[in-house]
C-alpha cells in the first residue's frame, strides 16, 4: 500500500471504521510511513482539542432547571398553538429577559403607535369598505342582491371560485399590496409579520387580534372560507372599538 | 444493547403519557444533547433553550418513534435540526444577539478575559490561563467557520463518538456524505489550528 492509497483509508482507520483486512494493511503502512503517522497524530490532537473545549463548555452549564422547563413545555400542549411560544418555561423566559432591554422598549413604543394607528385604521377601513361597496354596486348593478348582502363568509359559492394557491400568493404579496394601497403602517407591518411568522415569539403574549394576524398564513393555507372568516373576525373586532 | 432495550421500554411508557419514564430518558441524554448543541451554537443559554425544546418536541412526537433507529440518534436528529434552525433565525435577526458576541462567552477585551479567568479559576497561573483561553477561542472560531452540516458531523464524531452509520441516521444522508463532510471539516480545522495540532 502506498501513501496515496493509504490517504483514503487514514480517516476511517482513525475512526475505527475499517474492516479487519484493510485495518491491518493501513496499520502496517502507518508504522512505516512518517508522513501518514504525522497526519494521524494531528487528527488525534484535533480530537483532543475539540473534546476538551466543547465538553468543557457543556459541562459548565447548569441543567438543574432543564426538567422543570420541559415539564412546562409539555404542559403547554394544552395551550392554543398561537400562545405556545410563550409557554415553554423558565429557560425561554430567562432568555427573553436577556434580550429584554431592547425588546421591551421596542414593544412599548410599538404599543403606543398601535393604539393611535388602530383608531386611524378603523376610520380608514370604514371609508375603504364603503368606497369598495359603492364601486362594486356601480360596476355590477345587475349582479348584486341588495336585500341579501350577507358577509362573504356565509357565501361559499363565491369563495369556492377562489383557488387556494391564488390566496397563498395574495398572502405572500400582502405587505407590498398593503403598502401600495396606502394602508396604515400598522396594517403593512402586520402583513409583514404574518408572512414571516415571528411575532408570537418576539413580543411574548399576544392579544387575540394580534394573533389573528400572526396566524394569517395558516388561515390562508387552510382554505378560502377560513380566509374570509379571518377577515370578518378582524373587521368586527376593529369596528367594535 | 441492554441500554437500547431499556430506552425502548422507556419510550413506549413515555408514549403512553408516563412522564417519569420520559424524565429518565431526559436525564440519560440531556448532557450529550447539550454537548452537541453547545458545539453548534457557541452560546450556553441558547444551547440550554434548544436542548429544552429538543426534549419537548421529542415528547410530543414520541408516539411516532417506531424504534427503527436508536432513541439517541433520533433525539440527536431533533437537536441538530433545531440548532440549525436557531442559527438561521439568529443570522436573519437584523440587530439581534450574535452568537459570538453573546454575553458570558469567550472573546471580548483582554481585560474582560482576565477578569473572567480570575473568576473561573482562582489561583491558576494567569499566563497559562490566558493561553488556554486563547486556545479555546481559536478552536471556537474554527468550529464556527464551518457550515452547520460540517459542524454537526464533526461534533457528532469527535465529541459524541458516533459511528458513520449513526451519523448518517442523524443527518439523514449517506455514509459517503458523512465521510466526505468529515474529511472536509477535519482538513479545514487542521488548517486553521495548524499551530496547535
Amino acid at each position: 500500500m502506498n501513501c496515496r492509497e493509504a490517504e483514503r483509508l487514514l480517516e476511517p482507520f482513525f475512526d475505527g471504521e475499517l474492516d479487519g483486512r484493510l485495518m491491518r494493511e493501513a496499520a502496517l503502512h502507518i508504522t512505516r510511513c512518517q508522513s501518514c503517522e504525522r497526519d494521524l497524530q494531528q487528527k488525534e490532537r484535533l480530537h483532543d482539542l475539540l473534546s476538551e473545549v466543547i465538553v468543557g463548555e457543556a459541562e459548565s452549564s447548569d441543567l438543574a432547571s432543564l426538567w422543570s422547563g420541559i415539564q412546562a413545555g409539555i404542559a403547554g400542549d394544552a395551550v392554543p398553538a398561537g400562545a405556545i411560544a410563550t409557554e415553554v418555561g423558565p429557560l425561554r423566559m430567562r432568555l427573553g429577559r436577556r434580550r429584554g432591554g431592547r425588546s421591551v422598549e421596542r414593544a412599548s413604543r410599538a404599543s403606543r403607535g398601535r393604539s393611535v394607528a388602530r383608531r386611524v385604521s378603523a376610520a380608514a377601513g370604514l371609508g375603504a369598505v364603503a368606497l369598495v361597496g359603492l364601486g362594486v354596486f356601480l360596476l355590477f348593478p345587475g349582479e348584486q342582491d341588495l336585500e341579501g348582502h350577507e358577509p362573504l363568509a356565509e357565501r361559499p359559492e363565491l369563495n369556492a371560485q377562489r383557488e387556494p394557491t391564488r390566496l397563498a400568493d395574495e398572502s405572500r404579496a400582502a405587505p407590498e399590496a398593503a403598502a401600495a394601497r396606502g394602508a396604515s403602517p400598522m396594517v403593512a407591518q402586520r402583513s409583514s409579520q404574518a408572512r414571516s411568522g415571528v411575532e408570537a415569539v418576539a413580543l411574548g403574549p399576544v392579544r387575540d387580534s394580534e394573533r389573528l394576524w400572526s396566524d394569517w398564513p395558516q388561515q390562508v393555507s387552510a382554505g378560502p372560507l377560513d380566509y374570509n372568516d379571518h377577515f370578518m373576525s378582524l373587521w368586527r373586532e376593529t369596528t367594535a372599538r | 444493547m441492554a441500554g437500547e432495550t431499556r430506552d425502548w421500554d422507556l419510550v413506549q411508557r413515555a408514549g403512553g403519557g408516563d412522564q417519569d419514564a420520559f424524565r429518565e430518558l431526559v436525564e440519560k441524554y440531556q448532557r450529550r444533547v447539550l454537548g452537541v448543541v453547545t458545539g453548534m451554537l457557541h452560546d450556553r443559554e441558547a444551547a440550554l433553550e434548544v436542548t429544552q425544546e429538543t426534549f419537548i418536541k421529542a415528547y410530543r412526537s414520541i408516539s411516532g418513534f417506531k424504534g427503527d433507529a436508536s432513541f439517541y440518534t433520533w433525539i440527536y436528529r431533533i437537536a441538530v435540526n433545531l440548532a440549525i434552525d436557531h442559527q438561521r433565525r439568529e443570522w436573519r435577526r437584523p440587530t439581534g444577539n450574535s452568537v459570538r458576541s453573546s454575553p458570558g462567552q469567550e472573546g471580548g477585551a483582554p481585560d474582560d478575559i482576565l477578569d473572567r479567568l480570575r473568576d473561573e479559576s482562582p489561583g491558576a497561573d494567569p499566563f497559562q490561563a490566558t493561553k488556554d483561553a486563547e486556545l479555546r477561542e481559536r478552536v471556537r472560531r474554527a468550529i464556527d467557520d464551518l457550515t452547520p452540516d460540517h459542524r454537526a458531523v464533526i461534533l457528532l464524531r469527535e465529541v459524541e463518538g458516533l459511528s458513520y452509520e449513526e451519523i448518517s441516521q442523524v443527518m439523514q444522508c449517506s455514509k459517503g456524505t458523512v465521510m466526505s463532510r468529515l474529511h472536509y471539516a477535519r482538513k479545514k480545522l487542521q488548517a486553521q489550528l495548524e499551530e496547535f495540532v
